[in-house]
């Protein structure tokens, strides 16, 4: 059942990494099951309804070790791979543990299953992959069942979706056409598959959106937000990326640059290849990289919550602005970030301003979380001063918040600490100005005590704290998964 | 009616004010709607014109 083609790909991840295969024959998956029902069952050659599953161990074991499910066993699997009978694609659900990603300094998004193997519960993280049996499903389907499948395991608001079940969502508006065998989807019908099953999907072209392209879809990635990108006639899953700070600092714009520029990569699952491959921006490097580089990305499709309206180019713009305000920015809040920003926060005019100018060391990492996550993190974060950890932990948030921290460029690429942020509610539109929730700076909190409390924002509501002898503290770093 | 839920002990003590009058609240917001309005409409056209392409974009 498994041939070159997927031997290939799974030996691409698993090279130098695995000891031992335990090999489960006369596997029932749910997903093949689902289209050999709709679709294998009904052709005159039909293939076996099972299919064989792999499991994957990083040191050699045995039955006994396996049933006794001792420590060492359960640290060492790796995961696992379903092997359909399916031409000419045989590789089908797939969850590796990101600890065999090719590149240990990416940051990812993973989600946790438990496989029951002989009897005994083996847990891993890792982010789904499928490759397309082009019949019944295409790389359009393979990219929506891997971010879906994420989802469905991580969050109990989705359910779990099955491949053809994927097909047929994009049959409501198939226009006409068969829907299978499937010749592929248009890349507003997987927007509209993500609607049907609760998100609130966004489009991003990067013909229409120019520059700052490569810079939003870094953000959603930062944000968690798994997301469909499409390069030329195909579709692949990103859920990951890799920056490389040890760089030589940049010459900053007049203002600040974000953490987006130094980002090197994406990771990504293509249905075609194999999980954890990177996309550069310079395009393929090494043997295993995809072939695409940034500039052949056209377009992006976000999932994003129900719960989020401001979208990260409107949150960027307001958290801009009010950082340049006269009265709320840097320079009228926070002379330490005004020196760090050059000849002013008040001088910043563009999104992407073209690098150029000297010595300015401002640095932004904009993202969405979730509030609770937010508030998790302040006990361990400190929050640089102890006014603004107890006033985090009190205040009412919406569920949803965009945060754009603000670091020294040397701080944070050598410590990864930062130094204040903008707090924004991610259910507001992009022209209010009362979304804001906080504005931290070295020197000064401020907070918006109306808005907190479903009060209009008024002179009396907007409050200032002075903060002496705050420090700087680390980033936030709940959104992604490191080794 | 505006309540102010106290969010800090000795929270009156620590906090002023930022703007000091309704005046300058008010030129504070209608200079940042001024500001936002023509960046957020060209993300509003883009948006729209990204959903149109998005209807010619094949994926096999």
């Amino acid at each position: 059942m498994l041939d070159q083609w997927g031997l290939d790909r799974i030996k691409h991840v698993l090279d130098g990494k695995c000891q031992s295969v335990v090999i489960e024959n006369h596997y029932i998956d749910k997903d093949y099951r689902d289209t050999f029902s709709s679709f294998h069952s009904k052709r005159f050659a039909t293939p076996s309804s099972r299919c064989v599953r792999l499991h994957f161990f990083s040191k050699a074991v045995t039955e006994e070790e396996i049933v006794n499910a001792g420590d060492a066993v359960k640290k060492s699997y790796l995961g696992y791979s379903v092997v359909r009978p399916t031409k000419p694609n045989c590789i089908g659900r797939t969850l590796l543990t990101s600890q065999l990603r090719l590149h240990p300094e990416a940051h990812i998004r993973n989600c946790t299953e438990n496989i029951v193997l002989l009897g005994t519960e083996f847990e891993v993280e890792g982010f789904p992959f499928i490759s397309q049996d082009s019949d019944a499903t295409v790389c359009a389907e393979s990219a929506l069942w891997m971010i879906m499948r994420y989802y469905s395991n991580t969050y109990r608001a989705y359910p779990e979706i099955l491949p053809f079940q994927i097909t047929n969502l994009a049959a409501h508006h198939a226009g006409g056409h068969r829907v299978f065998p499937s010749s592929g989807l248009y890349s507003w019908q997987l927007a509209e598959a993500l609607r049907l099953q609760k998100f609130s999907p966004v489009i991003y072209s990067r013909k229409q959106f120019g520059t700052p392209f490569d810079h939003l879809l870094y953000t959603y990635i930062e944000s968690g937000i798994p997301l469909l990108i499409t390069v030329p006639s195909h579709v692949v899953a990103a859920f990951g990326h890799q920056s490389n700070y040890a760089a030589p600092c940049p010459k900053f714009n007049a203002g600040f640059t974000y953490t987006s520029h130094f980002n090197q990569s994406f990771v990504i699952n293509d249905d075609n290849c194999f999980p954890y491959q990177m996309l550069n921006k310079a395009g393929k490097q090494g043997r295993l990289d995809s072939e695409y580089p940034f500039s052949k990305i056209e377009e992006f499709i976000v999932p994003l919550p129900e719960k989020v309206f401001l979208t990260a180019e409107q949150a960027q713009t307001v958290i801009e602005t009010i950082l340049r305000d006269p009265k709320t920015g840097i320079q009228a809040l926070s002379p330490s970030l005004t020196s760090l920003s050059g000849n002013g926060g008040g001088l910043i005019k563009k999104l992407i301003s073209p690098v150029v100018g000297n010595g300015n060391k401002l640095l932004l990492r904009l993202f969405l979380t979730s509030s609770r996550s937010f508030k998790r993190s302040i006990q361990e974060r400190g929050m640089g001063h102890i006014e603004v950890a107890n006033l985090y932990r009190h205040l009412p948030m919406p569920h949803f918040i965009w945060v754009c921290e603000i670091a020294n460029y040397d701080e944070y690429a050598s410590e990864q600490k930062i130094l204040g942020e903008v707090i924004w509610d991610a259910t507001r539109n992009g022209r209010e100005p009362d979304g804001w929730i906080a504005l931290h700076f070295p020197e000064k909190l401020v907070y918006d005590a109306g808005s907190a409390f479903n009060n209009p924002q008024s002179p009396d509501s907007i409050k200032t704290i002075d903060l002496s002898g705050q420090n700087s503290y680390l980033l936030y770093k709940s959104n992604l998964h490191t080794l | 009616m505006v309540h102010t839920i106290e969010l800090l002990p000795n929270v009156a003590e620590k906090s002023r004010r930022l703007f000091s009058d309704e005046n300058e609240y008010a030129r504070f917001r209608e200079s940042f709607v001024a500001d936002v309005k023509p960046q957020q409409e060209e993300w509003s056209e883009a948006r729209r014109k990204s959903e149109e392409e998005a209807r010619q974009r094949l994926l096999r």
